[in-house]
């Protein structure tokens, strides 16, 4: 082949990095104060609520009221960000859309910057896309957890008696308490080596 | 490498070495250059990677200016790139350009602009496309979530019919110069027909496009806070308005004031919560007889005139979460 019939890659050489902003979990959550934060999707306060009480049925928590953003397609305003900054760790939902998803990781990956570590809940259609975002943003092993999709047209009791399990509550546990490394381990490549 | 994929689904130009740098020598920016980082991979892209996909989409090089800013703009913070092209929701990047350069590379403002048949208008849009999908990962499954996207994804890219129009044109409305060429991204769904062959005021004309305009179901009617309804009149529809000495103001006021959706009709739809009264914000409180406009003012709305002959307008419904941004494109020689 002759140097003029060279094909260029349409791809860019320079890719998202491995490096991860998760901060460091406590060993146990007895004392913990959690922050709860909606991003007003229909039935995520309700979800919220019921992972909060079940995790005060396990451990000495104190759990917030629901924080609400304006809306889900944007990130939380400073304000918001400020307000949870005072807990010791969060609970935001959820990703049940593109786009709310993406913003929902962009929250999340604020509060890991910040000291604060979060959970993330996701529809397991979205997984994919979460994981994706959070790998490309300095957040690999971000913990995503994942509930049975669709959820916006269940009544808030299905949410909270069948959505809301208790594999779910348990993974919370976990991923408020185990240390980064693990997190990484556990969460990396976890919903994108599916695709 | 030998070839590359195709990302969009349709056959591309094999982006050569030297196909390339007829793209880069019309631009005085490095190849090597940072135009960004595209999400939602924030990957970070060069100026020669964008000329790649510019070569592949079908573009002739005098078309790369255009790319080029309308990249630059759709990364602007305001304009929720990340959003825009992850949602489930059907919009996508779509591309007005103003001034002198539309004539000069051939973008068309006039007959069937929105449609098939102009080289510029399909292939400024599908290189932007082809970034998006090759460096950002806006991929259908992956980093693009839409429930069932649209035509206008492959790529949307009109002028402003600026001669037909009796107003300043977009640009001119911006703050621009009218010599100066720029590029407007809006996060928009695919037009929508606005037919009104009977009016002969602006009143008439407005009142049809407000009825096209205001309805529970678009983003706009929920994410008004930010939303910027756009409407892209007919020479004709435009001419009817303006002769009644009707300015843009007057249009925008008109619409403001009528495109707008009784409170009772968001109740338990679109994304109204029950809890709070949901969205739109500004909505919250109002009795169930009031009425809703689709955006916080009439500055947010948009007015630009394409299009040719005929008693058709068209109505952009806007990701409503996404504000356009325009941008001067560098003059090519």
């Amino acid at each position: 082949m002759s140097e003029s019939d060279e094909i260029l890659d349409p791809t860019p050489s320079q890719s998202g990095t491995d490096e991860s902003v998760l901060t460091d979990r406590p060993a146990t959550l007895d004392g913990a104060s959690i922050g709860l934060l909606s991003n007003a999707k229909k039935n995520s306060d309700h979800f919220l609520q019921s992972v909060g009480t079940h995790l005060q049925s396990v451990a000495d928590i104190d759990v917030s009221d629901v924080v609400y953003k304006p809306t889900a397609t944007s990130a939380a305003p400073d304000d918001i960000y400020e307000e949870l900054g005072q807990y010791d760790a969060v609970l935001t939902a959820y990703g049940d859309c593109g786009s709310c998803s993406s913003w929902t990781i962009h929250d999340a990956i604020q509060l890991e910057e910040s000291g604060i570590p979060t959970v993330v809940f996701c529809s397991e259609e979205f997984t994919t896309l979460c994981q994706f975002e959070s790998e490309n943003q300095s957040c690999p092993g971000l913990p995503i957890v994942e509930f049975e999709h669709p959820i916006a047209d269940v009544a808030p009791e299905v949410v909270r008696e069948e959505r809301v399990t208790d594999a779910i509550c348990d993974e919370v546990v976990e991923a408020l308490t185990s240390d980064p490394e693990t997190l990484r381990d556990r969460y990396g490549g976890r919903y994108t080596d599916e695709v | 490498m030998t070839e590359v994929d195709s990302p969009d689904g349709l056959p591309v130009v094999q982006p050569t070495r030297e196909r390339v740098d007829d793209f880069l020598a019309i631009t005085d920016r490095a190849g090597e250059e940072t135009v960004g980082e595209i999400p939602p991979s924030y990957t970070p892209i060069t100026v020669e990677t964008t000329a790649v996909n510019a070569v592949m989409a079908g573009c002739a090089p005098e078309h790369f200016p255009v790319v080029l800013a309308a990249l630059e703009a759709s990364l602007q913070e305001q304009f929720n790139l990340y959003g825009v092209l992850a949602t489930t929701h059907p919009c996508w990047p779509s591309v007005v350009v103003n001034g002198p350069i539309a004539e000069k590379v051939g973008i068309n403002g006039a007959d069937n602009a929105y449609g098939q048949g102009t080289r510029a208008n399909a292939t400024i849009g599908r290189a932007l496309t082809l970034v998006y999908m090759n460096a950002g990962g806006a991929v259908q499954g992956q980093g693009d979530k839409a429930t069932h996207g649209g035509p206008h994804k492959f790529g949307l890219c009109v002028a402003e019919n600026e001669e037909a129009s009796p107003w300043d044109p977009l640009h001119v409305e911006r703050g621009f110069d009218p010599a100066e060429s720029t590029v407007t991204v809006f996060g928009a769904e695919s037009p929508h027909n606005v037919n009104d062959h009977v009016a002969d005021t602006p009143q008439g004309i407005l009142t049809t496009a407000a009825d096209t305009m205001a309805k529970v179901g678009t983003n706009l009617a929920y994410l008004s806070a930010r939303g910027e309804p756009h409407l892209v009149l007919s020479p004709e529809h435009a001419a009817t308005i303006a002769r009644a000495d009707w300015t843009k103001t007057d249009v925008k006021r008109f619409l403001y004031d009528h495109a707008r959706i009784p409170r009772h009709r968001h109740r338990d739809h679109g994304m109204y919560d029950p809890e709070d009264g949901g969205l739109p914000r500004h909505a919250r409180g109002l009795d169930d007889d009031q009425l809703v406009p689709i955006a916080a003012s009439p500055e947010k709305f948009v007015v630009t005139v394409t299009g040719g002959t005929g008693r058709h307008s068209l109505f952009h419904p806007s990701f409503g979460d996404t504000e356009s941004v325009t941008v001067a494109v560098d003059d090519v020689t």
